[in-house]
């Protein structure tokens, strides 16, 4: 079980950073919350039957431990070096201040809609998958990610409604 | 414009570089390790608290504890106390009943003070109550055939030591003795009435069962 498990975490381990990073916007705080996960989902894996819905599983399980041990904490302690630390503007074709605006815009939406949007645009899960991990109504879902589609682009100054899909 | 596509860049540009999720990883395990540990010496300690309280449980209940005798043996039991002012000494029909059975007399001197029969949970028993010869009392209970002893064979009923055997079922013998009475007393009276079970079964500390008997 030791093994499937590490297998599970390495694949997985980049998204859970980036997403708690995200949520947390603080390097150190997202490496917490992680190994609280791991430490977390190995108490319960017997209970993860297909790995094919392991990303989700353990979402939900950083969920919980984020929404503990950090609730109405600060999220930006050191936010440039957090979420830019080792970025190659240039070959990537990702701006920094580009990060950080979209940043800024996560952090003016509340945490449902943060976490939400997450799940579909960083992770890309479904409303109905993102409906089924966060137990609420896929029409709750759809009105989160409108409400943060809005709050981006209003954030960001955009005028193109194509911010993020409508559906998927 | 900011196309779903490029926030979707955005929001992966992150680093998360292998020395960090190597770190995370190994502090993880580390922590395994160590929960492991702790487990492992919770439960060996809640092994031993569960061990203590055990044993403790045990020693308050001892005299509780003890498996109930057989209902023959409570049976005899009672019946050594309603024939307690019975001296008859040993009687000619006793005597004939033994001598028939190929059972035979105690040493002279331990004395037959009463001997009778006795009705044991509807098997008629012979009952010789023998004086020790230095101190005591052995009740010797004699069946021409098999009593159900289960699988008890010795063990304390009211102040008392039983021990049983059976020869094949050709005989069974039912021994009561009180604290007075010390089992070499006892193994020297059986050997004289009994000497295939006594130089057999009595040899090995009374408990062993004998080649030919089986111990009840």
């Amino acid at each position: 079980m030791a093994k499937r498990f590490n297998a599970c975490i390495d694949q997985h381990h980049a998204a859970l950073f980036k997403h708690a990073l995200w949520l947390l916007g603080s390097r150190q705080d997202a490496e917490d919350v992680v190994q609280e996960t791991y430490c977390q989902a190995w108490r319960s894996f017997s209970t993860l039957k297909e790995d094919d819905s392991a990303l989700a599983w353990l979402l939900t399980i950083l969920r919980r431990s984020t929404a503990r041990e950090y609730r109405g904490r600060a999220r930006n302690n050191d936010l440039r070096e957090a979420l830019t630390a080792g970025l190659n503007e240039q070959a990537s074709g990702i701006a920094r201040q580009d990060m950080l605006d979209v940043f800024h815009a996560l952090d003016s939406l509340n945490p449902a809609q943060r976490e939400t949007l997450l799940l579909f645009a960083l992770h890309g899960f479904s409303y109905r998958e993102i409906s089924a991990r966060l137990e609420v109504p896929v029409g709750t879902v759809m009105s989160r990610i409108a409400r943060a589609r809005m709050a981006l682009r209003k954030q960001l100054r955009v005028d193109d409604g194509n911010v993020i899909p409508l559906e998927r | 414009m900011m196309a779903d596509k490029h926030l979707q860049d955005l929001l992966n540009a992150p680093r998360t570089d292998a020395a960090l999720a190597q770190r995370i990883r190994d502090n993880w395990r580390r922590q395994q390790r160590i929960a492991a540990r702790e487990g492992s010496a919770r439960f060996w300690l809640s092994g031993a608290a569960v061990a203590a309280m055990t044993l403790l449980g045990v020693l308050m209940l001892w005299p509780w504890m003890h498996p109930r005798p057989p209902l023959l043996v409570i049976s005899a039991r009672v019946d050594i106390d309603k024939d307690a002012d019975l001296n008859n000494g040993l009687t000619t029909p006793m005597r004939d009943w033994l001598r028939v059975h190929q059972i035979g007399l105690p040493p002279t001197a331990d004395r037959v003070e009463m001997a009778k029969y006795c009705n044991l949970s509807g098997y008629l028993n012979a009952h010789l109550r023998i004086a020790g010869a230095r101190q005591g009392h052995a009740h010797v209970f004699v069946y021409p055939g098999s009593l159900p002893f289960g699988n008890a064979h010795a063990g304390r009923v009211q102040g008392m030591r039983w021990e049983a055997w059976r020869m094949g079922n050709a005989m069974s013998v039912l021994v009561l003795y009180d604290k007075k009475m010390r089992r070499k007393g006892v193994e020297r009276i059986l050997q004289a009435m009994f000497p295939p079970l006594a130089n057999q079964a009595l040899r090995q500390a009374g408990r062993a069962m004998p080649e030919h008997a089986a111990v009840c």
